[in-house]
């Protein structure tokens, strides 16, 4: 495959998959753009061949991506739903501590649409660590944070090919 | 009240609240902005153009719990054309 194009994405507008159903809904769009930070997690494998800095070799340990969306302009009826997810009554109070949220059915989907390459989906997230605003005169964005992971249920008994991210509307 | 849009043979389900006399604008949009995906077809990386045809809507007027019981079809490809 030769080089087929700039990295441009277009505007990222932020979807939450918290609609009736799961389905996708407009979150809300950022500054400018969507920062997204995929982590391979790998564990080294410390041999006395090579000394106790650097690694032999290397063990996969999953894979997650943190998404952090500065946005300038919200559906509040859908943010209050992404704030207030968990058995908790409303944005502001608390989940019953303990509360799983995958198997719980409280994570999300999360969308990052693109007009100019493929849109972006993560098949679990949840709000993690923070949400983050100022409170002034001017305009300020609400920044988002989100954490995505491969969940899997707790019926299975393997997590190959769980999915973190896809870039179709499968 | 709004534009519920789905894929054949796709879970995926977009939920835009609206008005009727938004509904061509709403989709207008969406389909701008969700308008390719890549796809892995025999191990590779393929990019393609979602066809209209693939897009189905309805514009749902009640919800029950978890799906529309009142809702109403949409002509897709005869709006955006």
């Amino acid at each position: 495959m030769a080089i087929d194009g700039y990295t441009i994405n277009g505007p990222a507008l932020v979807y939450t998959g918290t609609g009736n159903a799961g389905a996708l809904e407009l979150l809300g769009y950022t500054t400018d753009g969507v920062d997204v930070r995929i982590t391979e997690n790998v564990e080294p494998i410390m041999t006395d061949l090579l000394g106790t800095q650097t690694p032999q070799d290397f063990q996969d340990m999953g894979m997650v991506a943190e998404i952090t969306a500065p946005l300038i302009a919200i559906d509040r009826a859908v943010l209050a739903k992404v704030m207030g997810r968990g058995n908790r009554a409303a944005a502001g109070l608390l989940s019953t501590p303990g509360n799983v949220k995958g198997a719980g059915g409280w994570a999300f989907r999360l969308g990052i649409s693109s007009s100019a390459d493929s849109p972006w989906s993560f098949a679990a997230a949840i709000l993690r660590p923070t949400a983050q605003f100022r409170l002034s005169t001017k305009a300020q964005p609400l920044t988002l944070q989100f954490f995505a992971w491969p969940y899997v249920s707790y019926t299975a008994t393997t997590a190959l090919n769980a999915v973190l991210w896809t870039r179709s509307l499968s | 009240m709004g534009v519920l849009i789905s894929y054949l043979g796709r879970k995926t389900q977009f939920w835009y609240p609206c008005q009727r006399s938004e509904i061509r604008e709403v989709l207008a949009n969406h389909v701008q902005n969700w308008k390719q995906e890549t796809v892995l077809v025999d191990g590779q990386e393929v990019t393609r153009i979602i066809p209209i045809t693939e897009l189905t809507a309805v514009y749902v007027t009640k919800w029950g719990s978890d799906q529309p019981v009142e809702s109403e079809p949409i002509p897709v490809a005869d709006l955006l054309r």
